[in-house]
């Protein structure tokens, strides 16, 4: 009687073991399952802050826009001036008009690939600090959701990094409506 | 005793159901239009229409080239302004041959892109039959459109769908 009692407690030692180690190993590999996905741009095109971002970047490239076709006009104007010339200047002179105005339409060319990188700086200047936050703010929603990955539905350039998801897994997983709300946006 | 032993299946049972991990697939989606004959088909298309529009204006460059020697031969006994105007002529005559590539090569990008919708849906629609098919939860891409991979390895080739979706697309 007393070694089937022992036996019992013994078979429900192991029954208990087994639970918790299965039970915990349940725990690590189902946290392991858990990915997420977001859609950054999506959120960062509805920011109210955008609008204003926005407008900045349209003011900052029409400015530099305008810079370039001042000094644009300023080259065309030397080489109209020049053509004009040319019949009445030596070969020395119109070489040297020629290197001069060469030498102009290479810093032409400089000018506006300055404005293109100034226009990315400006661009990183306004959009960083509204990328920091969407950043944190999926942090906090994959923590609280116990993701272990949150993914990026899109490159930069438009190609889907995720091209199927079943309505069961898109309903969970997709954090895009709760970092959204997160950034109290609604 | 029995009791214990339900106990342990029990468990068992549950612990298996709960460890269903997320099922992950991956296609590429270029591989799979690639090997679709109805893209061969609309590529060759835009090709030809590429081609009947250069050739208009290749014909339109080469009488501006024309021009323009022609010109060259008879400058001298121009005057500036004469020169001047004639020049502006040439710049202006080869910015709206420009202009026109331009214009023509964003309508038959806009064509292109027209055409090949109703093939995209119908490949997003084999995807998710394929995925249900296969209990997969997600289908990522597996190199984007400019070539950069977004998997470098994966150890279940069955996991690659893109065979399976090319199948499906040629079976309708």
């Amino acid at each position: 009687m007393k070694g089937k009692m022992i036996l019992r407690i013994n078979m429900l030692m192991v029954a208990m073991f087994l639970v918790i180690g299965l039970n915990s190993d349940t725990q690590a590999q189902s946290s392991e399952a858990k990915i997420g996905y977001v859609n950054p741009q999506a959120i960062l095109a509805s920011m109210p802050e955008m609008k204003a971002v926005q407008q900045r970047l349209q003011n900052f490239t029409a400015r530099k826009q305008q810079e370039l076709t001042t000094k644009e006009q300023a080259f065309q104007a030397q080489v109209t001036a020049y053509q004009q010339k040319i019949g009445v200047i030596s070969a020395d002179a119109q070489r040297q008009e020629e290197e001069r105005l060469g030498q102009l339409q290479n810093e032409l060319v400089q000018a506006q690939q300055i404005a293109e990188g100034e226009l990315q700086d400006k661009r990183t200047e306004l959009l960083g600090p509204l990328l920091e936050q969407i950043g944190a703010a999926i942090d906090n929603v994959a923590e609280t959701m116990g993701l272990i990955y949150v993914l990026n539905t899109t490159t930069s350039t438009g190609d889907l990094i995720i091209l199927y998801a079943s309505d069961d897994y898109q309903a969970k997983y997709d954090i895009t409506e709760k970092v959204m709300e997160q950034l109290g946006m609604f | 005793m029995k009791k214990y032993y339900l106990v342990v299946l029990f468990t068992v049972l549950f612990s298996i159901t709960a460890i269903a991990q997320t099922k992950i697939g991956y296609m590429n989606p270029s591989q799979v239009l690639f090997e679709l004959e109805e893209v061969g088909a609309i590529e060759q298309q835009i090709e030809t229409l590429i081609e009947t529009r250069d050739q208009d204006l290749i014909a339109k460059s080469t009488q501006l080239q024309e021009d323009l020697a022609t010109y060259e031969e008879g400058k001298a006994v121009l005057s500036a302004t004469a020169r001047a105007t004639k020049e502006q002529e040439f710049l202006d005559r080869n910015n709206a041959l420009e202009e026109e590539r331009e214009t023509y090569l964003n309508e038959i990008r806009q064509r292109r892109s027209q055409m090949m919708t109703p093939i995209l849906e119908k490949m997003d629609a084999a995807i998710k039959t394929v995925a249900t098919e296969m209990g997969l939860d997600l289908i990522l891409n597996e190199v984007t459109s400019y070539g950069d991979a977004v998997i470098f390895y994966s150890n279940e080739e069955k996991l690659n769908i893109t065979s399976q979706v090319v199948a499906k697309l040629k079976a309708e």
